[in-house]
């Protein structure tokens, strides 16, 4: 009885793995904002993921395990990429001048732009919360660090996209009041 | 008003909106906001960037081509009963579709369906071919399938450019202690100088490790530093990429 007990809990899980697939891509793809490399990511996560099935405690916890599995494929990713990066061949990240910004006037664009040039810890604790909706309790277990400090992040993070996006949108608005204010 | 104001950190408004605070904290907060201006202004500004964030990511790019590695092991039934697998990816367009097909099944119809930007008559036709593997009815295909894309392209007096890269077991194909291939190889690369046989130096460096032996390729076989990178590379450069 236990073991079919497993066994049905087993595959239940197995099927939860493969519900998140839309979300591990969609938070993969906000981080590097390349098809490839998130296809390549979330791939990578789930074979992890059904290989260590045994190892999740918790059932509950299923999506932040997932995700704290997605993020040591980036960390991965990023340390092997490291030893072979081309400065040649990379592209400016933000090669977009103000004045076609302003032109473009696409929201979407401009916050996944902006989203971009945001540190990259910043960018997985505001993907995570903003996007997946975790809690902070959850973003901490998934990146491994103090809740304290996803906070910190996601502040940081928040002030400069309010810094990018809402000048912008206040220069395309012509308005006269300052936007912004930094609060220290 | 200024008071509140400067009372709240951001990490604690972001923790308002967020959901985060204990009840006591939220209601120190809506008392406030209904008097302070600045207050309002400063969760206003937090929660439009929150709800742009939200909307970007709504709807995001459709998954590229996976990995075929990975790919494997999830559907390895599926594979096997299939025969040969092939993924084609559509560089130009990104990602154009994903196809199981029949090894009988000749790619270079099916790249050219994929290629949505096809190349004028006096631009060449730029070809990646990929190799994970070292199965033999995979190696037979690549090696059938650049013979026919570079001859039928002769034939028509068209250009193409066909670079085949091999990383993982597929380097096999390439090792010259390894490869039953090594002299249609060199035939095809006497025949043909717009085809380039590459292998990864990082799955060398691998093969290396593991056997403690140098790795020895095949006589005019190129290098690349890292398969995936050159992937990208050529597929940023408007190469069309047909894994095998």
């Amino acid at each position: 009885m236990g073991l079919l007990k497993s066994l049905c809990l087993q595959r239940e899980l197995k099927q939860r793995i493969a519900d998140n697939h839309k979300r591990l891509y969609r938070t993969a793809y906000a981080w590097c904002h390349d098809t490839h490399l998130a296809s390549d990511l979330v791939q990578e996560t789930m074979a992890k993921a059904l290989k260590r099935i045994g190892q999740l405690r918790d059932a509950e916890k299923l999506d932040s395990w997932l995700f704290g599995i997605l993020v040591n494929c980036w960390r991965d990713h990023f340390r092997t990429q490291k030893e072979t990066l081309d400065i040649d061949g990379l592209e400016l990240t933000d090669s977009q001048t103000p004045e076609t910004q302003y032109h473009t006037q696409d929201i979407v664009k401009n916050v996944r732009r902006s989203i971009e040039r945001l540190a990259e810890g910043q960018r997985q604790v505001v993907t995570l919360v903003d996007i997946e909706g975790f809690s902070y309790a959850e973003v901490a277990e998934i990146l491994a660090i103090p809740v304290g400090t996803v906070m910190s992040r996601l502040s940081r993070a928040r002030q400069t996209l309010a810094d990018y996006l809402l000048s912008y949108k206040t220069a395309g608005e012509a308005s006269s009041k300052p936007a912004l204010r930094r609060v220290k | 008003m200024t008071r509140s104001t400067t009372q709240y950190s951001d990490e604690m408004l972001n923790a308002y909106l967020d959901n985060e605070l204990h009840s006591d904290e939220r209601k120190n907060i809506l008392h406030d906001l209904r008097t302070d201006k600045e207050l309002q202004d400063r969760l206003c500004q937090l929660e439009q960037v929150r709800n742009m964030v939200s909307i970007a990511y709504h709807e995001v790019p459709d998954p590229a081509m996976p990995d075929d590695n990975t790919r494997r092991g999830l559907t390895r039934k599926t594979a096997v009963a299939a025969g040969a697998v092939f993924a084609i990816v559509g560089a130009l367009a990104g990602w154009m579709g994903h196809s199981y097909l029949k090894q009988d099944t000749s790619l270079v119809s099916l790249a050219n369906q994929v290629q949505v930007n096809q190349p004028s008559s006096t631009q060449a036709w730029k070809v990646l071919l990929h190799v994970t593997s070292d199965e033999p009815h995979r190696l037979e295909t690549l090696l059938n399938e650049t013979e026919k894309i570079l001859s039928e392209y002769d034939n028509r007096q068209q250009k193409v450019a066909i670079q085949v890269l091999a990383n993982g077991k597929g380097l096999n194909l390439l090792r010259s202690d390894k490869s039953k291939y090594g002299k249609r190889i060199a035939d095809l690369q006497k025949k043909y100088d717009n085809l380039i046989f590459m292998a990864c130096a990082k799955a060398m460096s691998r093969v290396q490790q593991k056997t403690g032996n140098s790795v020895e390729l095949l006589p005019a076989t190129q290098i690349a530093p890292n398969a995936l990178g050159e992937v990208l590379d050529k597929q940023r450069q408007g190469w069309t990429y047909i894994k095998i």
